[in-house]
Protein backbone atom coordinates (compact mmCIF):
# COMPACT_ATOMS: atom_id res chain seq x y z
CA UNK A 1 0.00 0.00 0.00
CA UNK A 2 2.85 2.32 0.88
CA UNK A 3 4.48 1.50 -2.44
CA UNK A 4 1.28 2.35 -4.29
CA UNK A 5 0.97 5.67 -2.44
CA UNK A 6 4.57 6.45 -3.36
CA UNK A 7 3.78 5.71 -7.02
CA UNK A 8 0.61 7.85 -7.03
CA UNK A 9 2.48 10.76 -5.43
CA UNK A 10 5.33 10.34 -7.88
CA UNK A 11 2.92 10.54 -10.82
CA UNK A 12 1.28 13.65 -9.34
CA UNK A 13 4.44 15.67 -8.73
CA UNK A 14 4.49 18.87 -10.71
CA UNK A 15 7.12 20.28 -13.05
CA UNK A 16 7.66 23.37 -15.14
CA UNK A 17 5.96 22.70 -18.48
CA UNK A 18 8.50 24.64 -20.53
CA UNK A 19 11.33 22.08 -20.87
CA UNK A 20 8.92 19.52 -22.31
CA UNK A 21 7.33 22.22 -24.46
CA UNK A 22 10.82 23.04 -25.76
CA UNK A 23 11.28 19.37 -26.63
CA UNK A 24 7.91 19.45 -28.38
CA UNK A 25 8.96 22.44 -30.51
CA UNK A 26 12.37 20.94 -31.32
CA UNK A 27 10.96 17.54 -32.31
CA UNK A 28 8.44 19.16 -34.65
CA UNK A 29 11.18 21.43 -36.02
CA UNK A 30 13.45 18.45 -36.76
CA UNK A 31 10.70 16.62 -38.64
CA UNK A 32 9.75 19.77 -40.56
CA UNK A 33 13.30 20.65 -41.61
CA UNK A 34 14.01 17.06 -42.60
CA UNK A 35 10.93 16.91 -44.84
CA UNK A 36 11.62 20.37 -46.28
CA UNK A 37 15.12 19.22 -47.18
CA UNK A 38 13.61 16.27 -49.08
CA UNK A 39 11.37 18.76 -50.86
CA UNK A 40 14.29 21.09 -51.63
CA UNK A 41 16.31 18.23 -53.16
CA UNK A 42 13.41 17.27 -55.40
CA UNK A 43 13.23 13.80 -53.86
CA UNK A 44 9.52 13.72 -52.94
CA UNK A 45 8.34 11.96 -56.14
CA UNK A 46 11.23 9.50 -55.85
CA UNK A 47 11.08 8.62 -52.17
CA UNK A 48 7.40 8.90 -51.32
CA UNK A 49 6.03 6.87 -54.20
CA UNK A 50 5.78 3.12 -54.65
CA UNK A 51 8.14 1.40 -57.07
CA UNK A 52 5.23 0.48 -59.31
CA UNK A 53 4.40 4.21 -59.60
CA UNK A 54 8.01 5.13 -60.47
CA UNK A 55 9.37 5.46 -56.92
CA UNK A 56 12.63 4.20 -55.50
CA UNK A 57 11.62 1.30 -53.35
CA UNK A 58 10.18 -1.97 -54.51
CA UNK A 59 8.82 -2.75 -51.04
CA UNK A 60 6.38 -1.11 -48.66
CA UNK A 61 4.94 -2.12 -45.31
CA UNK A 62 1.62 -3.97 -45.08
CA UNK A 63 0.32 -1.23 -42.78
CA UNK A 64 0.37 1.30 -45.60
CA UNK A 65 -3.25 2.36 -46.11
CA UNK A 66 -3.09 5.83 -47.65
CA UNK A 67 -2.08 4.43 -51.03
CA UNK A 68 -5.50 2.75 -51.21
CA UNK A 69 -7.13 6.13 -50.58
CA UNK A 70 -5.05 8.50 -52.64
CA UNK A 71 -3.01 6.37 -55.06
CA UNK A 72 0.35 7.78 -56.25
CA UNK A 73 -0.47 11.15 -54.62
CA UNK A 74 -0.53 9.51 -51.17
CA UNK A 75 3.10 10.39 -50.38
CA UNK A 76 2.93 14.12 -51.18
CA UNK A 77 -0.43 14.39 -49.37
CA UNK A 78 0.88 12.63 -46.23
CA UNK A 79 3.99 14.81 -46.31
CA UNK A 80 1.95 18.03 -46.59
CA UNK A 81 -0.29 16.84 -43.77
CA UNK A 82 2.71 16.04 -41.58
CA UNK A 83 4.30 19.42 -42.27
CA UNK A 84 1.06 21.30 -41.51
CA UNK A 85 0.61 19.37 -38.27
CA UNK A 86 4.22 19.99 -37.23
CA UNK A 87 3.73 23.74 -37.72
CA UNK A 88 0.72 23.54 -35.38
CA UNK A 89 2.72 21.45 -32.89
CA UNK A 90 5.46 24.10 -32.90
CA UNK A 91 3.07 27.00 -32.40
CA UNK A 92 1.04 25.15 -29.79
CA UNK A 93 -2.38 25.63 -31.38
CA UNK A 94 -4.54 22.51 -31.61
CA UNK A 95 -1.47 20.65 -30.46
CA UNK A 96 -3.03 17.36 -29.36
CA UNK A 97 -5.02 16.81 -32.55
CA UNK A 98 -2.01 17.96 -34.61
CA UNK A 99 0.32 15.49 -32.86
CA UNK A 100 -2.10 12.61 -33.39
CA UNK A 101 -2.74 13.32 -37.07
CA UNK A 102 0.88 14.35 -37.71
CA UNK A 103 2.31 11.18 -36.15
CA UNK A 104 -0.15 8.99 -38.08
CA UNK A 105 0.67 10.74 -41.37
CA UNK A 106 4.41 10.58 -40.66
CA UNK A 107 4.09 6.87 -39.85
CA UNK A 108 2.33 6.33 -43.18
CA UNK A 109 5.27 8.01 -44.93
CA UNK A 110 7.47 5.46 -43.18
CA UNK A 111 5.24 2.58 -44.27
CA UNK A 112 5.37 3.94 -47.82
CA UNK A 113 9.17 4.17 -47.91
CA UNK A 114 10.57 1.91 -45.14
CA UNK A 115 14.31 2.26 -45.94
CA UNK A 116 14.18 5.99 -45.19
CA UNK A 117 12.30 5.67 -41.92
CA UNK A 118 15.02 5.07 -39.37
CA UNK A 119 15.23 4.54 -35.62
CA UNK A 120 15.36 8.29 -35.05
CA UNK A 121 11.98 8.70 -36.76
CA UNK A 122 10.51 6.09 -34.42
CA UNK A 123 12.06 7.87 -31.44
CA UNK A 124 10.61 11.23 -32.51
CA UNK A 125 7.14 9.76 -33.01
CA UNK A 126 7.31 8.02 -29.63
CA UNK A 127 8.33 11.29 -27.98
CA UNK A 128 5.53 13.23 -29.62
CA UNK A 129 2.97 10.62 -28.54
CA UNK A 130 4.09 11.00 -24.91
CA UNK A 131 3.83 14.80 -25.22
CA UNK A 132 0.30 14.36 -26.61
CA UNK A 133 -0.83 13.25 -23.13
CA UNK A 134 1.18 15.90 -21.25
CA UNK A 135 0.41 19.43 -20.14
CA UNK A 136 3.13 20.92 -22.39
CA UNK A 137 0.76 21.48 -25.27
CA UNK A 138 -0.36 25.11 -25.28
CA UNK A 139 1.14 28.10 -27.07
CA UNK A 140 4.40 29.27 -25.57
CA UNK A 141 3.06 32.46 -23.96
CA UNK A 142 0.50 30.44 -21.98
CA UNK A 143 3.19 28.20 -20.53
CA UNK A 144 5.08 30.97 -18.75
CA UNK A 145 4.26 29.87 -15.22
CA UNK A 146 2.50 26.64 -16.09
CA UNK A 147 3.06 23.55 -14.03
CA UNK A 148 2.10 20.10 -15.21
CA UNK A 149 2.17 16.55 -13.85
CA UNK A 150 5.68 15.12 -13.98
CA UNK A 151 4.76 11.65 -15.27
CA UNK A 152 5.24 12.44 -19.01
CA UNK A 153 8.75 13.70 -18.24
CA UNK A 154 9.44 10.58 -16.18
CA UNK A 155 8.08 8.38 -18.96
CA UNK A 156 10.23 10.10 -21.59
CA UNK A 157 13.28 9.61 -19.38
CA UNK A 158 12.39 5.94 -18.99
CA UNK A 159 12.08 5.57 -22.77
CA UNK A 160 15.47 7.24 -23.26
CA UNK A 161 17.00 4.80 -20.76
CA UNK A 162 15.48 1.90 -22.71
CA UNK A 163 16.87 3.30 -25.97
CA UNK A 164 20.42 3.90 -24.75
CA UNK A 165 20.55 0.69 -22.72
CA UNK A 166 19.26 -1.37 -25.65
CA UNK A 167 21.79 0.26 -27.96
CA UNK A 168 24.64 -0.49 -25.56
CA UNK A 169 23.61 -4.10 -24.94
CA UNK A 170 23.01 -4.72 -28.66
CA UNK A 171 26.55 -3.51 -29.39
CA UNK A 172 28.08 -5.78 -26.76
CA UNK A 173 26.02 -8.86 -27.64
CA UNK A 174 26.61 -8.63 -31.36
CA UNK A 175 30.14 -7.23 -31.44
CA UNK A 176 32.32 -7.92 -28.36
CA UNK A 177 35.16 -5.91 -30.00
CA UNK A 178 33.53 -2.80 -28.49
CA UNK A 179 35.43 -3.66 -25.30
CA UNK A 180 38.50 -5.23 -26.84
CA UNK A 181 42.04 -3.99 -26.09
CA UNK A 182 43.45 -5.23 -29.38
CA UNK A 183 40.76 -5.70 -32.07
CA UNK A 184 39.97 -2.98 -34.58
CA UNK A 185 37.53 -0.64 -32.76
CA UNK A 186 34.00 -0.81 -34.20
CA UNK A 187 33.72 2.95 -33.68
CA UNK A 188 36.60 3.44 -36.13
CA UNK A 189 34.79 1.33 -38.73
CA UNK A 190 31.58 3.27 -38.18
CA UNK A 191 32.96 6.80 -38.42
CA UNK A 192 35.26 6.03 -41.35
CA UNK A 193 32.61 4.36 -43.50
CA UNK A 194 32.49 6.74 -46.50
CA UNK A 195 28.87 5.85 -47.19
CA UNK A 196 27.73 7.22 -43.84
CA UNK A 197 30.51 9.35 -42.39
CA UNK A 198 33.09 12.04 -43.14
CA UNK A 199 36.26 10.75 -41.49
CA UNK A 200 38.95 9.64 -43.92
CA UNK A 201 40.00 6.03 -43.18
CA UNK A 202 43.45 6.63 -44.69
CA UNK A 203 44.17 9.17 -41.95
CA UNK A 204 42.27 7.80 -38.97
CA UNK A 205 43.22 4.14 -39.34
CA UNK A 206 46.57 5.17 -37.86
CA UNK A 207 44.95 6.25 -34.60
CA UNK A 208 43.03 3.14 -33.45
CA UNK A 209 43.62 3.83 -29.74
CA UNK A 210 41.66 7.05 -30.06
CA UNK A 211 38.62 5.14 -31.30
CA UNK A 212 39.19 2.34 -28.79
CA UNK A 213 38.78 4.95 -26.07
CA UNK A 214 35.77 6.28 -27.92
CA UNK A 215 34.28 2.77 -28.15
CA UNK A 216 34.69 2.23 -24.40
CA UNK A 217 33.26 5.68 -23.71
CA UNK A 218 30.24 4.99 -25.90
CA UNK A 219 29.51 1.69 -24.13
CA UNK A 220 30.06 3.28 -20.71
CA UNK A 221 27.69 6.11 -21.56
CA UNK A 222 24.98 3.90 -23.00
CA UNK A 223 25.09 1.35 -20.18
CA UNK A 224 25.12 4.09 -17.55
CA UNK A 225 21.99 5.68 -18.99
CA UNK A 226 20.03 4.45 -15.94
CA UNK A 227 21.57 7.52 -14.28
CA UNK A 228 18.94 9.50 -16.18
CA UNK A 229 16.48 8.27 -13.57
CA UNK A 230 18.61 9.56 -10.69
CA UNK A 231 19.88 12.90 -9.42
CA UNK A 232 22.90 12.42 -11.72
CA UNK A 233 20.68 13.03 -14.71
CA UNK A 234 22.07 16.45 -15.65
CA UNK A 235 25.68 15.28 -15.46
CA UNK A 236 24.89 12.27 -17.60
CA UNK A 237 23.13 14.58 -20.06
CA UNK A 238 26.28 16.65 -20.51
CA UNK A 239 28.17 13.52 -21.59
CA UNK A 240 25.23 12.55 -23.82
CA UNK A 241 25.34 15.96 -25.50
CA UNK A 242 29.08 15.52 -26.15
CA UNK A 243 28.44 12.12 -27.77
CA UNK A 244 25.68 13.42 -30.04
CA UNK A 245 27.69 16.49 -31.05
CA UNK A 246 30.56 14.12 -31.90
CA UNK A 247 28.26 11.97 -34.03
CA UNK A 248 26.93 15.09 -35.75
CA UNK A 249 30.44 16.29 -36.63
CA UNK A 250 31.84 12.94 -37.72
CA UNK A 251 28.91 11.38 -39.49
CA UNK A 252 26.32 12.20 -42.10
CA UNK A 253 23.17 10.85 -40.51
CA UNK A 254 20.86 13.75 -41.19
CA UNK A 255 18.75 14.67 -38.20
CA UNK A 256 19.78 11.78 -35.91
CA UNK A 257 21.86 13.83 -33.49
CA UNK A 258 19.57 16.85 -33.59
CA UNK A 259 16.53 14.64 -33.02
CA UNK A 260 18.13 12.99 -29.99
CA UNK A 261 19.34 16.32 -28.63
CA UNK A 262 15.75 17.58 -28.85
CA UNK A 263 14.98 15.41 -25.82
CA UNK A 264 17.74 16.91 -23.71
CA UNK A 265 15.82 19.95 -22.39
CA UNK A 266 13.86 17.55 -20.19
CA UNK A 267 17.11 15.96 -18.97
CA UNK A 268 18.66 19.32 -18.19
CA UNK A 269 15.58 20.76 -16.47
CA UNK A 270 15.23 21.18 -12.73
CA UNK A 271 13.93 18.06 -10.93
CA UNK A 272 10.18 17.91 -10.16
CA UNK A 273 8.66 19.47 -7.05
CA UNK A 274 6.97 17.19 -4.53
CA UNK A 275 3.23 16.76 -5.14
CA UNK A 276 2.29 18.62 -1.97
CA UNK A 277 3.88 21.85 -3.14
CA UNK A 278 1.54 22.33 -6.05
CA UNK A 279 -1.22 20.21 -7.47
CA UNK A 280 -0.51 19.60 -11.07
CA UNK A 281 -2.57 21.66 -13.44
CA UNK A 282 -2.23 21.36 -17.16
CA UNK A 283 -2.54 24.59 -19.14
CA UNK A 284 -5.58 24.87 -21.38
CA UNK A 285 -5.28 23.56 -24.89
CA UNK A 286 -4.69 26.33 -27.40
CA UNK B 1 -8.99 9.82 -10.71
CA UNK B 2 -5.38 10.11 -9.52
CA UNK B 3 -5.34 6.38 -8.71
CA UNK B 4 -6.80 5.49 -12.09
CA UNK B 5 -4.22 7.66 -13.82
CA UNK B 6 -1.39 6.18 -11.76
CA UNK B 7 -2.63 2.70 -12.69
CA UNK B 8 -2.75 3.54 -16.38
CA UNK B 9 0.74 5.05 -16.30
CA UNK B 10 2.04 1.92 -14.60
CA UNK B 11 0.43 -0.18 -17.33
CA UNK B 12 2.18 1.93 -20.00
CA UNK B 13 5.54 1.35 -18.29
CA UNK B 14 4.85 -2.39 -18.15
CA UNK B 15 3.90 -2.57 -21.83
CA UNK B 16 6.98 -0.58 -22.89
CA UNK B 17 9.22 -2.75 -20.75
CA UNK B 18 7.80 -5.96 -22.23
CA UNK B 19 7.89 -4.86 -25.88
CA UNK B 20 11.32 -3.25 -25.66
CA UNK B 21 13.24 -5.09 -22.94
CA UNK B 22 16.85 -4.03 -23.47
CA UNK B 23 19.08 -6.82 -24.74
CA UNK B 24 16.53 -9.61 -24.99
CA UNK B 25 15.74 -9.04 -28.67
CA UNK B 26 19.23 -10.28 -29.51
CA UNK B 27 18.91 -13.55 -27.66
CA UNK B 28 18.22 -16.58 -29.79
CA UNK B 29 15.41 -19.03 -29.11
CA UNK B 30 17.51 -21.62 -27.35
CA UNK B 31 21.10 -22.48 -26.43
CA UNK B 32 22.51 -25.40 -28.35
CA UNK B 33 24.43 -27.88 -26.21
CA UNK B 34 27.63 -26.69 -27.88
CA UNK B 35 26.90 -23.03 -27.07
CA UNK B 36 25.98 -23.97 -23.52
CA UNK B 37 29.24 -25.87 -23.10
CA UNK B 38 31.20 -22.93 -24.49
CA UNK B 39 29.41 -20.51 -22.16
CA UNK B 40 30.02 -22.81 -19.21
CA UNK B 41 33.67 -23.15 -20.05
CA UNK B 42 34.15 -19.41 -20.39
CA UNK B 43 31.98 -18.00 -17.61
CA UNK B 44 31.11 -20.95 -15.36
CA UNK B 45 27.99 -23.06 -14.82
CA UNK B 46 25.95 -20.34 -13.09
CA UNK B 47 26.16 -17.94 -16.02
CA UNK B 48 25.33 -20.76 -18.46
CA UNK B 49 22.28 -21.69 -16.37
CA UNK B 50 21.12 -18.06 -16.13
CA UNK B 51 21.58 -17.65 -19.89
CA UNK B 52 19.51 -20.74 -20.57
CA UNK B 53 16.70 -19.59 -18.28
CA UNK B 54 16.75 -16.09 -19.76
CA UNK B 55 16.31 -17.57 -23.22
CA UNK B 56 13.47 -19.77 -22.05
CA UNK B 57 11.81 -16.75 -20.39
CA UNK B 58 12.25 -14.73 -23.56
CA UNK B 59 10.81 -17.46 -25.77
CA UNK B 60 7.97 -18.67 -23.60
CA UNK B 61 6.83 -15.49 -21.89
CA UNK B 62 8.21 -12.19 -23.14
CA UNK B 63 7.93 -12.63 -26.89
CA UNK B 64 4.37 -14.05 -26.88
CA UNK B 65 3.21 -11.28 -24.51
CA UNK B 66 5.08 -8.62 -26.50
CA UNK B 67 3.48 -9.81 -29.72
CA UNK B 68 0.06 -9.55 -28.11
CA UNK B 69 0.36 -6.20 -26.29
CA UNK B 70 2.55 -4.59 -28.94
CA UNK B 71 -0.03 -4.61 -31.70
CA UNK B 72 -0.46 -0.84 -31.44
CA UNK B 73 3.13 -0.23 -32.60
CA UNK B 74 2.76 -0.56 -36.39
CA UNK B 75 -0.11 1.97 -36.44
CA UNK B 76 2.26 4.68 -35.25
CA UNK B 77 5.35 2.89 -36.56
CA UNK B 78 7.02 3.04 -33.16
CA UNK B 79 8.49 -0.43 -32.73
CA UNK B 80 10.48 -0.30 -29.50
CA UNK B 81 13.65 -2.04 -30.71
CA UNK B 82 16.77 0.06 -30.61
CA UNK B 83 19.72 -1.58 -32.34
CA UNK B 84 21.54 1.64 -33.03
CA UNK B 85 24.86 1.34 -34.89
CA UNK B 86 26.31 -1.93 -33.70
CA UNK B 87 29.24 -2.09 -36.12
CA UNK B 88 30.65 -0.61 -39.31
CA UNK B 89 31.76 -2.36 -42.52
CA UNK B 90 35.12 -4.16 -42.43
CA UNK B 91 35.91 -2.97 -45.95
CA UNK B 92 35.60 0.42 -47.58
CA UNK B 93 32.75 0.78 -50.04
CA UNK B 94 32.08 3.67 -52.39
CA UNK B 95 29.61 4.39 -55.15
CA UNK B 96 30.88 5.82 -58.41
CA UNK B 97 28.65 7.13 -61.19
CA UNK B 98 30.11 7.33 -64.70
CA UNK B 99 28.50 9.05 -67.65
CA UNK B 100 29.92 7.92 -71.01
CA UNK B 101 32.89 6.51 -69.09
CA UNK B 102 33.68 9.73 -67.21
CA UNK B 103 33.30 9.61 -63.41
CA UNK B 104 30.91 12.35 -62.24
CA UNK B 105 30.22 11.18 -58.70
CA UNK B 106 32.22 9.25 -56.15
CA UNK B 107 31.28 8.86 -52.48
CA UNK B 108 33.06 11.46 -50.32
CA UNK B 109 35.05 12.88 -53.22
CA UNK B 110 34.72 16.68 -53.19
CA UNK B 111 35.74 16.91 -56.85
CA UNK B 112 33.18 14.38 -58.08
CA UNK B 113 30.06 15.63 -56.37
CA UNK B 114 27.35 15.55 -59.03
CA UNK B 115 24.06 14.55 -57.28
CA UNK B 116 25.91 14.30 -53.94
CA UNK B 117 23.22 16.10 -51.85
CA UNK B 118 20.59 13.68 -53.11
CA UNK B 119 22.67 10.51 -52.81
CA UNK B 120 23.93 11.51 -49.33
CA UNK B 121 20.49 12.43 -48.02
CA UNK B 122 19.67 10.33 -44.98
CA UNK B 123 16.54 8.89 -46.59
CA UNK B 124 18.36 7.91 -49.77
CA UNK B 125 21.52 6.64 -48.05
CA UNK B 126 20.20 3.19 -46.94
CA UNK B 127 19.30 2.36 -50.56
CA UNK B 128 22.69 3.56 -51.80
CA UNK B 129 24.41 1.50 -49.09
CA UNK B 130 22.59 -1.72 -49.89
CA UNK B 131 23.05 -1.25 -53.65
CA UNK B 132 26.79 -0.72 -53.22
CA UNK B 133 27.40 -3.47 -50.66
CA UNK B 134 25.09 -6.24 -51.81
CA UNK B 135 24.73 -7.92 -55.17
CA UNK B 136 21.18 -8.88 -54.26
CA UNK B 137 19.97 -5.55 -52.92
CA UNK B 138 16.23 -5.04 -53.02
CA UNK B 139 16.05 -1.53 -54.43
CA UNK B 140 18.90 -1.32 -56.96
CA UNK B 141 16.48 -0.89 -59.86
CA UNK B 142 14.76 2.11 -58.25
CA UNK B 143 18.07 3.79 -57.41
CA UNK B 144 19.48 3.12 -60.87
CA UNK B 145 16.35 4.46 -62.57
CA UNK B 146 16.66 7.65 -60.51
CA UNK B 147 20.37 8.17 -61.25
CA UNK B 148 19.92 7.44 -64.96
CA UNK B 149 16.99 9.87 -65.21
CA UNK B 150 19.00 12.60 -63.49
CA UNK B 151 22.03 11.96 -65.72
CA UNK B 152 19.95 12.15 -68.89
CA UNK B 153 18.49 15.42 -67.65
CA UNK B 154 21.96 16.86 -66.95
CA UNK B 155 23.64 15.41 -70.06
CA UNK B 156 20.92 14.98 -72.74
CA UNK B 157 23.50 13.64 -75.22
CA UNK B 158 24.70 10.88 -72.90
CA UNK B 159 24.60 7.32 -74.20
CA UNK B 160 25.81 5.28 -71.25
CA UNK B 161 25.38 5.64 -67.49
CA UNK B 162 27.08 3.32 -65.00
CA UNK B 163 26.68 2.87 -61.27
CA UNK B 164 29.86 1.22 -60.05
CA UNK B 165 30.28 -0.40 -56.64
CA UNK B 166 33.86 0.03 -55.48
CA UNK B 167 35.27 -2.06 -52.67
CA UNK B 168 38.69 -2.02 -51.09
CA UNK B 169 40.48 -3.29 -48.03
CA UNK B 170 41.14 -0.73 -45.36
CA UNK B 171 42.28 1.97 -45.45
CA UNK B 172 40.63 2.13 -48.86
CA UNK B 173 43.34 3.31 -51.26
CA UNK B 174 43.05 0.41 -53.76
CA UNK B 175 39.42 0.24 -54.82
CA UNK B 176 38.27 -2.55 -57.08
CA UNK B 177 35.03 -2.89 -58.95
CA UNK B 178 32.68 -5.21 -57.08
CA UNK B 179 29.75 -4.94 -59.45
CA UNK B 180 28.24 -2.42 -61.82
CA UNK B 181 24.84 -1.44 -63.15
CA UNK B 182 24.84 -0.24 -66.75
CA UNK B 183 22.17 1.61 -68.69
CA UNK B 184 22.68 2.39 -72.38
CA UNK B 185 20.78 4.40 -74.97
CA UNK B 186 18.37 4.22 -76.64
CA UNK B 187 16.22 1.95 -74.46
CA UNK B 188 18.11 2.63 -71.18
CA UNK B 189 17.41 -0.85 -69.88
CA UNK B 190 19.34 -1.81 -66.73
CA UNK B 191 21.97 -4.53 -66.75
CA UNK B 192 23.86 -5.68 -63.65
CA UNK B 193 27.29 -7.28 -64.06
CA UNK B 194 30.16 -8.32 -61.82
Amino acid sequence: MRLWRWWVERCERSVDARPLATTRVLLALCISLDLLRVLQLGLVPVLFRLGEDGGLTAFHDPHLIIHDWWGPSAGPIAMTLTLACMVLVMTGYGTRVAILIGVLAYAQLGHLYPPGDRAVDRILRTGLLVILFSGAVGPWWKLKRAQMPAWPVDLLKFILVMIYLSAGLAKLIQQPAWLSWSAQPPLLRIVTDPLAAHMNPMIWDQWPWLFRLGSWGTIALELSSVLILTRWCRRWAMAGIAMHVGIYLMMDLGMFSLGMLSFYPVLLAAPPHPAASARARAPPEG
Amino acid sequence: MTHLRAGLILAVYAVLLVVGTPGLDHLGWRLSSREEARLEKRFGPTVARVGKRLMAFNKEFRRPVANRVGKFQPVFRIRQAWNLYRDGPRQIYRLEVRVDGEPVYRTEDPELDWLAPQLRNRRMRPVVESTVRKWKSGNWRGLSRFVVAQARQTWPQAERVELVSLRSKRPGNRPQVQHRIIATAPDWGLEKTR
